[in-house]
C-alpha cells in the first residue's frame, strides 16, 4: 500500500523538484538513519535533534529511518535525503560515489565495558558466556552481522578479522547470518540462535545497559582497531549556507542537544571531517570492497 | 483334590503369563502406533502451518510486485520524463521501505530513466531472453529474473532483489518499456523477523531454476548456510512438500511455487525440531511404558513367586500326605497283624472267640441273604480233662492240635472253625448244604475226630460230641446259635460218648442256662461270688430273734442274684455241691466271727447237703474251721434233710453226734415233705425239727387243717425236740402255731431273708427293738 501511495506521489512531486534544487530554501529537510535499534526507539531518540535542525533551517525535518544502510548510503547520494547517519564504512561507500557527500559531526562515546570513552570504537567478536572461547573453537559455527554495509557489523570484519585468521567470512564461518542490526545480532549471540556475532562495541555497551545484563554475559574473542565512530553527512545538494546553519545547530550548543547526546551514549558531539575516515577508507580500498 | 490342585496350579501360571504378554503386546504396540500416528501429526500440523506461510509470503510478494507494475503502467511516461538521476523519485524510494532503486529500460534493455545514477545502461541480454520467455508463457506479468550464482566469492552480500516489470504499449500487444524494481533485503529481513520460524526455521526465496536467491530464518537473512538438497521436484504442482537435507539433517520442506513471478518461496525447518515435543511426549511415553512393564513384570514375577511357594506348599503337603499314607499303610499291617494274631488261637492256629463271631456274623448276613442254611458246631472232646491230667498237657496240646487239623481238613471255603478254650471247638458251615447234607457232614467229623490219635508216641482215643444248630430254625444271630449248639452238645454228651444232636427247640433253655451256670460254677467258688442271706427265726413265746438261718445266693456276674433252686440242682449234678457246702460253710464261720465282735448272741443256721455229710472228714474239718474262726459250736446249727437219713454207711450220722456231742445244733429241714417217718428221727442226735412250708401253708385257710401239724409238734415234743415252723406269712398261720404249741417261727410274716446290709440295719440284730413282730 505504502509503494502504491509512493509511486503515485512521483507525479505530483516532479514538478516541485527543480524550485527546491536551486533554492537556499528547501520545503523540507530530511535526515535518514542507518536501522542501529528499532524504527520507534529511533524516531523518539531523534526527536529533539529533529526539532534543533528544523528550528536551525526554519523549514520542517522529516526522519527517514531506512530498512538497510544500503538505502541510506543511497538516499544521501542520490539526494532522496539531506542529511543523514551512517556508519564509517557506509561514508566511505557513499563518499566514493559522490564526493561531495560531506561529513560535518559525531559523538565522542561514554565509556562502556567494551569501549573507551572518546570518538572511537571497536568491531568485536562476541560469544555467549560459557559459549566457544577460542576463535579456533568458533571455526563452522554461525556468526551474525548486522547489515552488509555494516562497518562493525560487516566490513570491517570481512576484511580485518578475514585477514587475522586468513579465510574469507564465507569460508570460515558455516553461515553468516546477516540480522539487520548490532541489536538483533546481540539478541541473536545471548538466545542462542547463532554462536557469535560482530557487532560495534558502543552498541555492545548500549545493549547491555538498556536490558540490564551484566558483560559477563558476553565474552570478547576479537576486537578490530579503533574506528572513528559515526558520521553525520551533508547530501552534495544541499547549499552551504543550510550547511553552515545546520552544523551550528549541531555542534555549538552541546546542552541543546544534551537529551539527544545521551541517549545515544555519549557526552557530546564534535566536528569531524573526511581525513578522520581515511584510515579506514584506504582499508577499504585496499581489500577492494565495493 | 490335591491332583486337581496341583493340575490347576500349573495351569495358573501359565495364563498368568499369557496375559501378561498380552498385556504388554497391547501396551507396546499402542504406543508404537501412537508414536507413529502422533509423529505424523506433528509433521503435518507444522506442513499446513509452513504451507500457509510459504503461500502468505509468496502472495504477498507478488502483490508488492504487481503493485509496482500496476503504478509503473500509469507512470511510465512521466517516469520517461524524469530521466536518469531524477530526484524526486529519489526522494520517494528513500522513504520507500519496500523499493531501493527503479529503473526504465526500453524493449530492448537501453536505459531509459533511473532513481539513482549508478545503474547499468544496459538490460543483461540474460533477462532480456528470460522476459520474452515469461511473456510467451505467461503474458505481461512482472518476474525475478534468474541470476546466474556469482562466479567469484564476493565479501558482501547483494542487498538487492531485481523485478523485471514488463510495461506494454496502449494497445497492450507488446513491451513497450521495461521497469527494474529493486527490493530492499533489509526490508524483508524486518518483516519476517517476528515470524517465529523456530530455532532451525528457513524460509529461502528460489528463482525460477532452483537457485537460492535469499535466506531468512529467525536471526536474520542468512548468508552461506548449509545447501539443501534435493531441490524442489520439476513443475509439478504449485505447492507441495517434501524433504531435504543438509548436513546437519533433514528438513521438512513446504513450498509455494508462484511461476508466473518467476519464484518460489520454501519454509523449511529441521525434523528434529518439528518433533522435539512430539519426542519429548514420546520419551516420557516411553519410560512410562517402561515403568509400566517394569511393573507389570514385577507383578508376574511376584505372582510366579507366589504361585511356585503354594505350589511347593501343596507339593509338600501332597508329600506329607504320602508319607503319612504310607505310615497309615504300615499301621493297617500292623493292626492287621496284631489282629490276626489276636484273632487266632495260637494254639490251634484256628480263630478265637472272638474272631469266630465277627467271622461268623459276617457269614450269617451273607448266607441269609442268599437264603442259605448256616449251621454251628459246638463240639467238646470227651473224657479230654482225664487225658490232660493222665497224660501230661504237652500231650493235650497236641491232642487238642491234632483235632483242629483234622477238622480244618474237612472244611470247605467258606466255612470256619475256631477254638473256644479247652477242649471246645466251634464250627461254622456256610456253602449251599441241606439238613441232611450238614447231618451227614456232622456224623463223618465225628468219625473222623474219633479215630485213634497218635501223639508223641502214644496212642490216644478219644471222642467228640457235637451239638449242632441250625439258622434260621434255631435263632437268627450267632449268639443265640452258638447257645443252642452249645445246649445240644450237652444233651449230645448226656446221651453218652461220641454222640451228636441236633438243637431240639423243646430243650428248655433254662437247661442251657443251668449247663452255663454248670460251667461257670468252679470260676464262682474260686471268685467267691456266692453270699449268704439271712432269714430272722422267732422263738414264738417271747417274740425274740434267737437265730437266723443262712440262705446261699450266687451274685453272677451276667445274670446277677441267682436263688439256690437255680444252681443247687447244678451244683448237685457236677459234684460242686460239696464244695458249695464248704464255701457256705465258711461264709456263716465269718459271719459268726463278725457277730461274735458285735456281741450278737443268735445262732446261724446253715443247711448241709448229703453228699458233704458222707465226707470222711465232715465233722473233723467242721470243728477245725470253728476253732480256726475262735467260735462256740453251738453258735452253729446245722440242717440237714431226710436223704441224710438214707445214708446207708452210716458216716453222716456218726459227723452228726459227734458235732451234737461238740454242742452244735442239728436240726431236720422239710419235715412233713419226703419219706422219712419218725422212726428215723429217734437215731438222729437232733435239736429241732423244722416242719416244713408245704405244711404250714394250708393252715390259714381251715382251722380243721391243723391237725398234721398240731399232731406233729406234739410228736416233736415228745420226742424233746423244738419245732420250728417254715413258710409263716400270715398272722392266721402264726396263731394256729402257737395254739398247736410251736415253739419258732420264720418266713415273710417276720421278715423276707436280710442281705448282709440290711441284716446289720435289722432292728432286732442291731438290739434297738426287742419285739420282731413289732
Amino acid at each position: 500500500m505504502r509503494v502504491v501511495k509512493t509511486l503515485c506521489a512521483v507525479a505530483v512531486l516532479q514538478l516541485l523538484v527543480g524550485a527546491v534544487q536551486a533554492k537556499c530554501t528547501p520545503h523540507s529537510l530530511r535526515l535518514a538513519v542507518i536501522p542501529i535499534k528499532s524504527v520507534e526507539d529511533m524516531t523518539r531518540e531523534h526527536q529533539p535533534l529533529i526539532e534543533r535542525l528544523a528550528k536551525a533551517a526554519g523549514v520542517p525535518v522529516e526522519l527517514v529511518v531506512s530498512s538497510s544502510y544500503e538505502s541510506v548510503v543511497d538516499a544521501i547520494v542520490s539526494g532522496g535525503a539531506d542529511i543523514a547517519r551512517l556508519g564509517p564504512a557506509s561514508y566511505i561507500l557513499a563518499h566514493r560515489r559522490d564526493q561531495r557527500i560531506e561529513p560535518f559531526a559525531t559523538l565522542t562515546l561514554n565509556a562502556g565495558p567494551y569501549t573507551a570513552a572518546g570518538s572511537h570504537y571497536q568491531a568485536l567478536l562476541v560469544t555467549r558466556a560459557g559459549g566457544p572461547a577460542t576463535l579456533s573453537a568458533l571455526r563452522g559455527t554461525r556468526v551474525a552481522l548486522s547489515d552488509p554495509a555494516s562497518t562493525s557489523g560487516s566490513l570491517v570484519p570481512s576484511v580485518e578479522f578475514a585477514g587475522k585468521v586468513g579465510a574469507p567470512l564465507k569460508g570460515y564461518f558455516a553461515a553468516l547470518v546477516y540480522a539487520g542490526s548490532h541489536d538483533k545480532a546481540l539478541q541473536a549471540v545471548l538466545e542462542g540462535r547463532v554462536d557469535a556475532a560482530f557487532v560495534a562495541s558502543e552498541r555492545a555497551d548500549a545493549y547491555l545497559a538498556s536490558n540490564a545484563l551484566a558483560p559477563t554475559q558476553l565474552q570478547v574473542l576479537w576486537r578490530s582497531a579503533p574506528i572513528y565512530y559515526d558520521p553525520y553527512v551533508f547530501s552534495a545538494s544541499l547549499c552551504p549556507a543550510l550547511k553552515t546553519k545546520l552544523r551550528k545547530a549541531m555542534l555549538e550548543d552541546p546542552a541543546a542537544l544534551a537529551s539527544f547526546v545521551a541517549s545515544q551514549n555519549a557526552t557530546g558531539l564534535v566536528a569531524v571531517g573526511h581525513k578522520q575516515y581515511a584510515g579506514l577508507e584506504k582499508m577499504m580500498e585496499a581489500s577492494q570492497l565495493p | 483334590m490335591i491332583r486337581r490342585y496341583l493340575s490347576s496350579a500349573g495351569l495358573l501360571p501359565l495364563l498368568l503369563l499369557m496375559l501378561c504378554v498380552v498385556t504388554l503386546a497391547f501396551l507396546w504396540g499402542l504406543h508404537f502406533s501412537q508414536k507413529a500416528a502422533s509423529r505424523q501429526d506433528a509433521l503435518s500440523a507444522k506442513a499446513a502451518e509452513h504451507l500457509n506461510l510459504a503461500s502468505i509470503v509468496g502472495e504477498n510478494l507478488r502483490q508488492l510486485v504487481d503493485r509496482a507494475q500496476a503504478v509503473g503502467r500509469v507512470t511510465q511516461d512521466d517516469m520517461l520524463r524524469l530521466r536518469q538521476g531524477n530526484l524526486s523519485l529519489a526522494r520517494v524510494l528513500a522513504e520507500d521501505p519496500v523499493f531501493k532503486r527503479m529503473s526504465l529500460y526500453d524493449h530492448n534493455g537501453r536505459l531509459l530513466s533511473s532513481s539513482h545514477a549508478d545503474e547499468p545502461g544496459q538490460l543483461p541480454q540474460a533477462w532480456l531472453e528470460q522476459l520474452q520467455a515469461h511473456v510467451a508463457r505467461h503474458g505481461f506479468k512482472a518476474f525475478m529474473p534468474a541470476t546466474p550464482a556469482p562466479t567469484t566469492a564476493s565479501a558482501l552480500p547483494d542487498w538487492r532483489l531485481p523485478f523485471v516489470l514488463p510495461l506494454t504499449d496502449i494497445s497492450g500487444r507488446e513491451v513497450d518499456t521495461i521497469l527494474v524494481v529493486q527490493l530492499d533485503i533489509g526490508y524483508l529481513a524486518v518483516l519476517f523477523q517476528h515470524i517465529d520460524l523456530g530455532r532451525t526455521g528457513l524460509m529461502r526465496l528460489l528463482q525460477d531454476d532452483g537457485r537460492e536467491r535469499l535466506r531468512i530464518d529467525t536471526s536474520g537473512v542468512v548468508v552461506a548456510g548449509d545447501s539443501l538438497v534435493p531441490s524442489l521436484p520439476d513443475k509439478a504442482e504449485d505447492t507441495g512438500q517434501l524433504t531435504q537435507y543438509s548436513l546437519t539433517g533433514a528438513y521438512q520442506s513446504l513450498y509455494r511455487r508462484v511461476p508466473e513471478r518467476g519464484f518460489s518461496v520454501v519454509v523449511s525447518q529441521r525434523n528434529e525440531e518439528i518433533l522435539a515435543p512430539w519426542a519429548l511426549a514420546a520419551s516420557r511415553q516411553l519410560w512410562q511404558n517402561l515403568a509400566m512393564t517394569l511393573m507389570i513384570l514385577a507383578s508376574l514375577a511376584w505372582g510366579l513367586r507366589l504361585l511356585r511357594k503354594r505350589q511347593e506348599a501343596f507339593a509338600e503337603l501332597e508329600r506329607a500326605q504320602q508319607v503319612n499314607q504310607q505310615l497309615i499303610g504300615r499301621l493297617e499291617d500292623e493292626h492287621r497283624r496284631s489282629s490276626h494274631a489276636a484273632a487266632t488261637d495260637h494254639l490251634s492256629g484256628l480263630h478265637n472267640r472272638r474272631q469266630f463271631v465277627e467271622v461268623a456274623t459276617q457269614a450269617l448276613a451273607q448266607q441269609r441273604g442268599k437264603r442259605r442254611l448256616l449251621a454251628i458246631l459246638f463240639i467238646d472232646m470227651d473224657r479230654f480233662k482225664s487225658i490232660n491230667d493222665s497224660l501230661g498237657h504237652k500231650v493235650g496240646d497236641l491232642l487238642l492240635q491234632a483235632v483242629a487239623g483234622r477238622i480244618q481238613r474237612m472244611l470247605d471255603p467258606g466255612d470256619e472253625a475256631s477254638r473256644f478254650g479247652g477242649d471246645e471247638f466251634v464250627v461254622l458251615l456256610a456253602g449251599e448244604r441241606s439238613e441232611e447234607q450238614i447231618n451227614a457232614w456232622v456224623r463223618v467229623l465225628v468219625e473222623k475226630l474219633s479215630a485213634t490219635y497218635a501223639l508223641d508216641g502214644q496212642e490216644v482215643n478219644t471222642s467228640p460230641s457235637v451239638g449242632v444248630s441250625i439258622c434260621p430254625r434255631d435263632g437268627q444271630d450267632i449268639d443265640t446259635l452258638i447257645r443252642c449248639a452249645d445246649a445240644a452238645m450237652y444233651s449230645a454228651k448226656q446221651a453218652g460218648r461220641a454222640q451228636y444232636r441236633f438243637f431240639d427247640p423243646s430243650l428248655n433253655l433254662s437247661d442251657i442256662q443251668a449247663f452255663t451256670l454248670e460251667q461257670a460254677f468252679g470260676n464262682a467258688l474260686a471268685e467267691r461270688q456266692f453270699v449268704l442271706h439271712f432269714q430272722p427265726q422267732i422263738r414264738l413265746d417271747t417274740l425274740q430273734v434267737i437265730g437266723y438261718e443262712a440262705l446261699v445266693r450266687w451274685q453272677h456276674p451276667e445274670f446277677g442274684l441267682l436263688y439256690p433252686d437255680r444252681f443247687i440242682g447244678v451244683a448237685e449234678r457236677s459234684g460242686f455241691i460239696v464244695d458249695l457246702g464248704w464255701e457256705v460253710l465258711r461264709l456263716g464261720c465269718e459271719e459268726l466271727a463278725r457277730w461274735a465282735a458285735r456281741k450278737q448272741a443268735a445262732h446261724l443256721a446253715v443247711n448241709v447237703s448229703a453228699l458233704q455229710l458222707r465226707q470222711a472228714d465232715f465233722s473233723e474239718r467242721l470243728l477245725a474251721e470253728l476253732d480256726s474262726y475262735g467260735l462256740e459250736p453251738s453258735r452253729l446249727e446245722l440242717e440237714i434233710t431226710e436223704t441224710t437219713v438214707l445214708d446207708p454207711e452210716g458216716t453222716a450220722v456218726e459227723h452228726l453226734y459227734r458235732l451234737r456231742a461238740a454242742g452244735m445244733g442239728i436240726s431236720l429241714d422239710d419235715f412233713g415233705r419226703g419219706y422219712a417217718g419218725f422212726a428215723h428221727l429217734q437215731s438222729l442226735p437232733l435239736s429241732r425239727l423244722k416242719i416244713d412250708r408245704a405244711l404250714i401253708a394250708p393252715l390259714s385257710n381251715s382251722y380243721d387243717d391243723s391237725p398234721i401239724v398240731s399232731s406233729t409238734i406234739i410228736l416233736a415234743k415228745r420226742l424233746g425236740l423244738e419245732v420250728v415252723a417254715e413258710g409263716v406269712e400270715t398272722r392266721e398261720q402264726l396263731v394256729c402255731l402257737k395254739l398247736a404249741g410251736c415253739d419258732i417261727a420264720q418266713g415273710y410274716h417276720f421278715s423276707r431273708p436280710l442281705s448282709q446290709a440290711q441284716l446289720y440295719e435289722y432292728p432286732p440284730f442291731t438290739g434297738a427293738e426287742v419285739n420282731a413282730c413289732a
